[in-house]
């Protein structure tokens, strides 16, 4: 047995098709690796994190202004019949103004990182009979990827309440049309139980 | 010619083989390409499903600690309101009635959740209120209520105490420690004071003083603070201005559980400020409001049974809510 060799001029086009071929598997494999990220909120792992990441900063945003008082303020930053420096309707289109207590963790938690967020506050209305909420902060509606997280928080008869702390919850809530009523009697030690939500999504 | 006739045959099929191979290549490389991406596609999918299977695993254990711990933090809160609030006589029923309309309150809220949630209170220890705040033209001093006696007895047949809180002006304080502002517990057989001296504007002394049959121990410490500010002293807590005083642990070696003693102090015009605190002797002293120190109904101690029922958790816990005792 002998191995022929014949004359060939084709080296180059095998050449070529060789470095087609290693391009065509380098470009498949760059497809494959973006298209599984293609947007953050497609099904995939990133967009696991991206809710988890969402859950969690609301949540433990909700736990530190609890635990600092900051949300009772939010709560009690109510005058007029509205959220203080909300817009026409007494919602926040947005971030919360600066005087507003959350305005700096809300911010840090999701306002720099593009993430959209609601906020509703749930309370008891007709005497318990019914549980009806308020808007706080309304960024439109969430997709179908969005995180929620919820914390209740006690209002006491002797909590004040207004753009400059002005009335009493238990004396003024009724005429100065603070958005819950009491839950019992006129309110004076325990007016109320709500439970703040905060939704949030990727934009 | 047979070569001849080879090479051509063999020349033609050859490049032939060559066309065909290079379809091949190519097809190769469009098949291994949309392979590569099924296969990550497949590896994207499986850790996917691993993340979504392995998420709330856990039948949301922290959910239940977490409404067990705000229910707590609440009722604390109602509870001391409630003291200041409540008609004399009435502090249970109304505290009771309070909880359950908190209890109904968070029920509902829970519900919207899928939660059934319950806050039930089992058991009450009535105690008594003991306090003295700010007056309008400032902090009083630690006399009794006619302002006439230094050294008086403030409760007594006490068995425990909690959260007692004890703020003094430091400039105000006597600067020698034999003649200053001491709480005194005892009973027979043991006494335990706290003394403060040292008057000077960013400094207080704390002298514990610990007695028995067996002869008195004192252990004196200089706590710095800001200049003229006033200072916090948690008598059961064992802080001052929050720092911890580990010797400082309220009525060592008197309040035992068993044996009553009574709260005194001495010299009490050596120092100026205010003080509250909590007895579990309803009968101590009738709800006064006349004049400071002021007396009220109290509650000492409470027993809540907090229910937390999701489809995957039944939680159930009694909670004793009694804020400020001391450790031990």
């Amino acid at each position: 047995m002998f191995v022929e060799h014949f004359p060939d001029d084709r080296g180059q086009a095998h050449t070529l098709e060789a470095f087609t071929a290693a391009l065509l598997l380098v470009t498949g494999l760059i497809f494959a690796t973006q298209a599984t990220a293609v947007t953050p909120l497609s099904a995939s792992t990133s967009n696991q994190h991206v809710e988890n990441q969402a859950s969690i900063a609301a949540q433990d945003l909700l736990a530190t202004t609890e635990e600092s008082g900051n949300l009772t303020a939010a709560l009690l930053y109510y005058d007029n019949g509205s959220f203080v420096g909300g817009g026409d309707d007494g919602i926040y289109a947005g971030v919360p103004p600066e005087t507003h207590p959350l305005h700096d963790p809300l911010t840090e938690a999701f306002g720099e990182r593009q993430v959209a967020f609601d906020i509703d506050v749930y309370y008891p209305a007709d005497g318990g009979n019914r549980t009806t909420d308020v808007e706080m902060v309304d960024m439109g509606s969430p997709t179908d990827n969005a995180a929620t997280a919820s914390i209740r928080v006690a209002l006491y008869g002797d909590d004040r309440f207004g753009a400059d702390d002005q009335y009493e919850l238990a004396k003024n809530g009724s005429n100065e049309g603070y958005f819950a009523a009491p839950a019992d009697g006129t309110g004076e030690v325990l007016y109320t139980v709500v439970e703040v939500r905060i939704t949030a999504w990727q934009m | 010619m047979a070569d001849v006739s080879l090479f051509r045959r063999d020349g033609r099929e050859d490049a032939d083989s060559v066309e065909d191979r290079a379809q091949i290549i190519l097809i190769t490389g469009l098949t291994l390409a949309v392979l590569f991406v099924a296969v990550v596609l497949l590896l994207n999918t499986v850790i996917y499903t691993e993340n979504l299977a392995t998420r709330g695993a856990d039948a949301g254990g922290a959910e239940a600690i977490e409404f067990r711990d705000g229910v707590t933090e609440d009722l604390i809160e109602i509870m001391h309101r409630e003291h200041r609030n409540a008609s004399a006589g009435d502090v249970g029923d109304e505290f009771d009635a309070r909880v359950a309309t908190y209890a109904r309150t968070v029920a509902d809220l829970r519900a919207r959740d899928g939660v059934i949630a319950d806050v039930t209170v089992t058991g009450t220890k009535p105690g008594t209120l003991i306090f003295q705040n700010e007056t309008s033209t400032g902090l009083r001093n630690m006399t009794n209520r006619s302002g006439t006696t230094p050294d008086w007895t403030v409760a007594s047949d006490v068995n425990q105490t909690r959260d007692y809180q004890l703020t003094v002006d430091s400039t105000r304080v006597s600067n020698d420690e034999s003649g200053a502002f001491a709480v005194v517990t005892e009973r027979p057989g043991a006494n335990w004071s706290v003394t403060l001296s040292n008057d000077a504007p960013d400094a207080i002394n704390v002298t514990v003083s610990n007695g028995t049959g067996n002869g008195t121990t004192n252990v004196s410490k200089r706590f710095p603070h800001e200049t003229g500010a006033n200072v916090t002293i948690d008598l059961t807590a064992g802080t001052v201005d929050g720092d911890r005083f580990s010797q400082l642990v309220w009525a060592e070696g008197v309040q035992n559980g068993n044996d009553t003693y009574d709260i005194r102090y001495r010299n009490g015009d050596e120092a100026f400020g205010t003080y509250s605190f909590v007895i579990d002797d309803p009968d101590d002293t009738a709800s006064d409001w006349s004049s400071r120190p002021y007396v009220a109904d109290a509650l000492y101690r409470v027993n809540v049974e907090i229910r937390h029922r999701t489809p995957e958790l039944t939680y159930g816990e009694e909670v004793r809510l009694a804020p400020g005792e001391r450790d031990a």
